[in-house]
């Protein structure tokens, strides 16, 4: 019932592109100057060969997961498709929204084609991704906020653990969507959080799919399959101390004391409210022990459902290679060093790290990963 | 098979607001009565539809519920209530995990706000509106507020799988109790519908012009409805902690996608086939252990056709007969699952059977046993819940009774 959960595969697409090394070595940077590019969120080109698809992706989501969703089992070969693979998404409505006010203006059913309501659905993308890539075990979407990225990890966690399949493609999805990026361009970012807007007094959206593999330890030993990381623990909270709370959760599952934590990959989004809360809730946890930290979002843009997906694997990815990423745009400010963050990558031997997302609900999740190799 | 026992999962509290009322005393004697819950659209001008009938939740449901909540919030506090106050819990009990599954969440709310513009012109109103809609993601905050509400732990968990997503809720709530994490959870399922989902049903040619008559031969698609419906859950110990007469016991799930397409189902219903075996297995049962089966039932030829045969084809002459109350309740969609869960632990509590109305003339193509009066379960025996969703998804859940407190 409390196996241990081996994430065996990570495959993300976002602004970096859809080449896990590429990412990798983009945050590095040349001759480790990590930072130095002034990193922006723009919708991702995604161009990939889909054999066997006679059906078109009617939303830029759906694509984003597919293509991930066929990359991670590409680096995952000994996985079969059918009823022993389940899917674990995290996802929202946003994607249906400019579909709605394009019918609500008319009113006319006629503008409600068959595609499009079928594409209002929050499962959509997971259906289209089972289908794509026969999934036929459990199928998820969890849209409890912007947690959803972590949310999809426990919850295939909890599925694995309870036999409901081998192995199980988790993570979160978010897509671009003019009506979304409007509304979170009127936040108000004039206060300066942790990272500096590209656009000043802007929040910067992004876009994209982070999914991994998950296996028991077992299912994984009797595949030969190789774990990169362990998800040792993941913790969900609300209110005003959630984010405290939830990793108080995961470092309890995990079995491990604040002090055990080598870097923290935040959920800090520049918007001064969110980052503060964020600061407060990590120096209630780690007190005097004050890990290194990133904020992918400087890089990545606010990707939403996706980011905490994005971020668990990019810290698998980088701290492996003994690294933990500079945070772009770093401010200068009380707020980020509170956050321990840096404009510079710098050198860590990590084994844990702990991933943060957090949602406008007063809602956070944390995750508690344990590297194989750094 | 294992001969570790599985943790057991009871269920102690029900909660449902419906087309047929609100409570579940209503709602149960309304069903055995073989009443119907479809009637005329009134939530908006249908003329521009070939079909005119839903499955609506009057209005006067809602006269003593808190009107700082939107409608969806209501009905789902509602049900909640109800649920945790049958199970004896205090409002305030804070024990109890939440989970909620939906399909479109505050929909209805965004469409009746936008028509409201259309009415007002105040485009400010609309966009602080939507403003709060997007970045607040407020489509799901619903559960957040009704948790705040009912008194639940920590953080609810939304899951929107469609026609299924109230299973998946009390289906995830329950491996949470038998895996040790909790011991109880309020899980069901709620979805209200809205003028966009009705377009897009009518134009998918789904909708049923008079009426929802599953697995009939003259069946000619489903009628669209919405609904509340909760489970209290809980373990063995605190059950014998509290010292409660369970309803019944959740006895074995399973979950699976059919990964064929994303609104029909697999012809041959590998999907469905793989739910009733696993689900049987997990409750450690066969076929004729089975008393009553809650059908997905949806009155569309190929959903009714595609489950009738792969009950057939898993249990054939032991299949137990089946009920669909859509034909009373219309679809809800994300709630759908959880009012058909709901039934099932009101058979196994109460050891009746509701019918099945509109059903008039069997066909061949679906060869179930169809209960069309209301009638007894054979005592002793166990109700399978099976339902299907957009995109595939398939689960079913099994109760059975949870026998005397000692």
């Amino acid at each position: 019932m409390n196996a241990r959960i081996a994430i065996t595969g990570i495959s993300l697409v976002n602004t970096l592109g859809a080449e896990t090394a590429g990412m990798v070595a983009a945050l590095r940077g040349p001759e480790g100057s990590g930072s130095g590019q002034d990193f922006y969120s723009v919708p991702t080109e995604v161009r990939a060969e889909l054999p066997g698809v006679g059906w078109r992706f009617h939303t830029r989501a759906a694509l984003l997961a597919c293509v991930t969703g066929q990359r991670l089992l590409a680096q995952t070969p000994g996985l079969i498709a059918g009823p022993g693979l389940g899917l674990s998404l995290g996802w929202g409505m946003h994607q249906g929204l400019d579909i709605y006010e394009h019918f609500l203006q008319t009113l006319d059913p006629r503008e409600v084609t068959p595609m499009s309501f079928l594409n209002l659905s929050p499962n959509v993308a997971a259906s289209q991704l089972s289908i794509f890539l026969r999934i036929e075990g459990f199928t998820l979407t969890t849209a409890t906020d912007y947690t959803a990225g972590l949310d999809a990890l426990a919850l295939a966690a909890l599925s694995l653990r309870a036999g409901r399949g081998q192995a199980a493609l988790a993570g979160g999805l978010e897509g671009d969507s003019p009506s979304v990026t409007a509304h979170f361009q009127q936040l108000d970012a004039q206060a300066e959080g942790a990272i500096r807007s590209s656009r000043p007094g802007q929040v910067v959206m992004g876009e994209g799919c982070g999914l991994m593999c998950l296996e028991t330890e077992d299912a994984a030993r009797a595949r030969g399959a190789q774990a990169l990381a362990w998800l040792e623990g993941i913790g969900q909270a609300a209110g005003p101390e959630a984010v405290a709370q939830a990793l108080g959760q995961a470092l309890e599952q995990a079995q491990l004391a604040p002090r055990a934590i080598d870097a923290v990959f935040t959920s800090a989004s520049g918007l001064a409210t969110a980052d503060e809360a964020e600061a407060r809730g990590l120096e209630q946890v780690f007190g005097e022990h004050r890990p290194p930290g990133v904020a992918l979002k400087g890089v990545l843009g606010e990707t939403l459902h996706a980011h905490g997906a994005l971020s668990a694997g990019l810290a698998v990815l980088t701290l492996s290679q003994g690294f933990v990423p500079g945070t772009a745009r770093c401010a200068d400010n009380a707020l980020s060093r509170r956050l321990r963050l840096s404009d510079r990558p710098r050198s860590l031997a990590a084994q844990h790290t702990a991933v943060i997302a957090t949602g406008p609900n007063r809602k956070a999740a944390a995750a508690i990963l344990t590297l194989t190799r750094s | 098979m294992s001969a570790v026992r599985t943790p057991r999962v009871f269920i102690t509290g029900l909660g449902v607001v419906s087309p047929l009322g609100a409570g579940v005393q209503v709602f149960w004697d309304a069903l055995l009565a073989g009443r119907s819950g479809i009637g005329p659209v009134t939530r908006f001008d249908a003329r521009a539809y070939p079909v005119q009938i839903a499955a609506e939740i009057k209005p006067d449901v809602l006269t003593a519920a808190q009107p700082d909540l939107t409608r969806l919030e209501q009905i789902t506090v509602l049900a909640g209530q109800e649920a945790l106050a049958q199970a004896g819990l205090a409002p305030d009990d804070g024990q109890a995990e939440y989970w909620v599954g939906t399909t479109v969440g505050e929909l209805l709310l965004y469409e009746q706000r936008y028509r409201a513009l259309i009415e007002t012109r105040d485009r400010a109103a609309f966009e602080r509106f939507k403003h709060e809609l997007i970045v607040g993601n407020s489509f799901f905050s619903f559960a957040t507020k009704a948790g705040e509400r009912l008194g639940t732990r920590g953080y609810p968990q939304v899951n929107t799988n469609t026609c299924a997503a109230g299973a998946y809720a009390i289906s995830l709530a329950a491996e949470r109790i038998r895996q040790g994490v909790c011991g109880r959870a309020l899980a069901g399922g709620v979805d209200l519908f809205s003028q966009i989902e009705y377009a897009g049903f009518s134009n998918l040619r789904a909708l049923a012009p008079e009426r929802c008559q599953p697995f009939c031969l003259d069946r000619k698609g489903l009628v669209i409805g919405e609904a509340s419906a909760f489970l209290v859950l809980e373990s063995e110990a605190e059950v014998q902690k509290r010292q409660v007469q369970p309803l019944a016991e959740l006895a074995g799930y399973a979950w699976s996608n059919d990964a064929y397409h994303l609104s029909a189902p697999q012809p041959e219903g590998r999907g469905v086939q793989a739910v009733l075996r696993q689900s049987l297995t997990d409750a450690r049962l066969d076929a004729r252990d089975l008393g009553a089966l809650v059908a997905h039932g949806t009155g569309t030829p190929s959903n009714d056709r595609v489950e009738a045969q792969a009950i057939h084809h898993v249990m054939g002459a032991d299949a137990p007969r089946v009920t669909a109350p859509k034909s009373m309740l219309g679809h809800s969609r994300g709630a759908a699952s959880a009012v058909e869960a709901l039934i099932g632990v009101q058979i196994v509590a109460t050891g009746q059977v509701p019918p099945t109305i509109g059903y008039d003339r069997p066909d061949p193509e679906c060869p179930v046993g169809v209960v069309t009066q209301a009638e007894p379960l054979r005592p002793g025996s166990a109700c399978l819940c099976n339902a299907s969703g957009f995109g595939g998804i398939n689960s079913a859940l099994i109760f059975r009774s949870a026998g005397r407190r000692a």
